[in-house]
């Protein structure tokens, strides 16, 4: 065997920006579930209730019926249920309907990513190649928030067209563009924290399932505690945005505007507070080792 | 290329390094010390993954964080820093695209450097099929897919069977002769006999010992050498040893698979376990050097220099 038959030379080809080299990670934190054809299913599976959104908007609007119904159109009960003129409409697909899925594809992936990688033991690979922990760690948070953006954002933003598409409403648009996008960048904050926080966890511990347990464990246990205290202190509001989803939810709903309640500013410091606990802790461990080795 | 000046590193109390000088320009070059000396610390200063305390690390006249500089060297671990489910093509190539290859050069690179390293056939596989000494390669291919000019290799040899070892040595060898800086770290003197030019040799952080290796090999000489070698049928592997001559004693230890060897005719034997290797498929699993003669020449230098040894 032999490397270089002809004495030393560069590598004779024109290197690409920063960007396009974290693009390289964020990709591989992007693909994880697709290594085997079980997870490309269990991908597919989180398409559920978007797909569903999709469905029920078609049977409402009358584009899809059934036996004795054709023509009949959509019923006023179910068009007050499913209203894409609402924001609600929207934003319930994150809040409510893909909460499961949510949780599974954050545990199974995100909880995995950096954890992965240490026990690899290719992170100080990584950072003789000069990539920088924050770079690293944007682009496997980027490759995990496109993940989960996908069978959500990808679905309200397909529901939406297909909703004005085959809308007789001449002002449609105008009555509904301002609370679906509402409703679109809640549910992109809520998704953004969402992978955030366990991409946090799965850089400061060193083995992917114990990630895994820490962020279902933390999310489980910190929404028993506000169920608590919100049932103690029942007059201090916002006492239960204490738990990440709570906050999560709440902040997406002050964004859409589908809730009454002001507690916009408690929502966020809820969050902030865990952003800037995890993530400072996060860029602590993802430091080069300055050990004895 | 590779200059370093006067480099100290401490952790808290604890001096690692101390005072380390020397300048590397080419040809293979052994970092040798005892586990714990400073040589893992050392390489990390130079490939920029540690700071140095005091003094100065210049490879080309640059840090070696910067970018430019960071494109001369390639390092490969003492670790195994391999994702098991990725193939070796797609690793190699993976980690050409953190340094800024296009996905298709980086591809076609990938595959050229692991042809050229012996993995023809197996870089489609999944890396989790591969042997200890397929994995080196993997991870030698990585060091070089960048072209670096400065190839630094932590502990290599650990773990490699005799047929893995000699191959990995060829190639640092050839690397040496083209115009690379290899700098090859080892607890064993021996190992880096017949590949290196030159020997830093590092005790308790301090560089004790910089020139030729037969210098320090001379002091050896009247030393009897040790392996450990593990089998999967220790009696079977004893049975060839004991009539080569180049073999002073052995010992079996059947609770643990293995064979402890005495020799005063380290080359010789070196030969013969390779052959050994070759002719009969997993009769030698591991070969470890437990080189009691570096200890001898650390004694030496150490009391020379009047450290603690």
């Amino acid at each position: 065997m032999t490397v270089f038959g002809s004495g030393y030379r560069t590598l004779n080809v024109p290197l690409q920006p920063t960007w396009r080299r974290l693009q390289a990670l964020a990709v591989t934190s992007f693909k994880a579930p697709f290594a085997r054809r079980m997870g490309l299913l269990a991908y597919l599976f989180t398409f559920l209730p978007g797909l569903g959104n999709l469905i029920f908007l078609l049977l409402t609007s009358g584009l899809i019926t059934f036996g004795d119904s054709a023509g009949s159109g959509p019923s006023p009960a179910a068009q007050s249920i499913y209203d894409p003129t609402e924001a609600r409409t929207y934003l319930r697909l994150v809040t409510d309907q893909f909460v499961q899925f949510a949780f599974a594809l954050t545990a199974w992936i995100t909880c995995r990513a950096i954890a992965r990688d240490r026990v690899a033991g290719a992170l100080e690979l990584l950072w003789t190649r000069g990539i920088t922990p924050v770079g690293y760690f944007v682009a496997h948070w980027v490759g995990s928030f496109t993940l989960l953006a996908l069978p959500t954002l990808g679905c309200q933003l397909l529901i939406y067209i297909v909703a004005y598409s085959t809308s007789a409403d001449e002002e449609f648009l105008s009555n509904s563009f301002e609370p679906f996008l509402r409703a679109f960048a809640g549910s992109a904050v809520l998704l953004a924290v969402l992978t955030f926080l366990p991409l946090c966890i799965s850089a400061i511990v060193s083995r992917a399932q114990l990630a895994s347990i820490l962020w279902i464990g933390g999310l489980l246990l910190l929404g028993a505690v506000s169920v608590i205290a919100g049932s103690i202190f029942r007059d201090v509001p916002g006492v239960g945005l204490i738990a990440p989803w709570r906050a999560m939810v709440e902040l997406a709903s002050q964004i859409a505007g589908t809730t009454e309640d002001d507690l916009l500013v408690e929502s966020s410091l809820s969050l902030g507070f865990w952003v800037v606990l995890l993530g400072s802790l996060a860029m602590r461990r993802l430091r080069p080792t300055e050990a004895l080795a | 290329m590779i200059l370093c000046s006067s480099v100290g590193k401490t952790f808290g109390q604890v001096a690692a390094l101390g005072e380390v000088s020397f300048e590397l320009d080419s040809g293979v070059v052994g970092l040798v010390g005892r586990n714990g000396a400073g040589k893992t610390t050392l390489m990390r200063i130079l490939v920029g993954l540690s700071r140095p305390s005091v003094g100065e690390v210049k490879i080309d006249g640059r840090s070696p964080t910067s970018p430019a500089a960071r494109r001369l060297v390639g390092y490969c671990p003492d670790f195994d820093s391999l994702y098991d489910e990725l193939t070796g093509a797609e690793f190699v190539a993976w980690m050409l695209r953190l340094d800024g290859v296009g996905a298709k050069a980086a591809k076609h690179r990938a595959r050229e450097v692991l042809d050229e390293l012996g993995l023809d056939e197996a870089m489609d596989r999944r890396i989790r099929t591969y042997s200890k000494g397929m994995r080196q390669r993997v991870r030698l291919g990585q060091a070089l897919a960048h072209r670096p000019k400065a190839v630094l290799l932590d502990e290599p040899m650990t773990g490699l069977d005799p047929v893995a070892r000699r191959e990995l040595s060829d190639e640092i060898h050839r690397l040496g002769q083209t115009g690379h800086i290899v700098l090859v770290s080892s607890h064993v003197l021996h190992e880096l006999e017949a590949l290196a030019d030159r020997v830093l040799l590092v005790h308790q952080g301090r560089l004790i010992a910089d020139g030729p290796v037969r210098d320090l090999r001379a002091k050896l000489e009247d030393r009897p050498h040790q392996l450990e070698l593990k089998s999967s049928n220790p009696r079977r592997l004893a049975e060839r040893l004991v009539p080569l001559a180049v073999v002073d004693s052995l010992t079996i230890d059947e609770e643990d698979d293995s064979l402890r060897i005495e020799t005063s005719a380290s080359e010789g034997l070196f030969r013969e376990l390779t052959e050994i290797g070759a002719d009969s498929e997993g009769l030698i699993e591991e070969l470890r050097v437990a080189d009691e003669g570096l200890d001898s020449v650390f004694s030496y230098l150490v009391a020379r220099r009047g450290l603690k040894a």
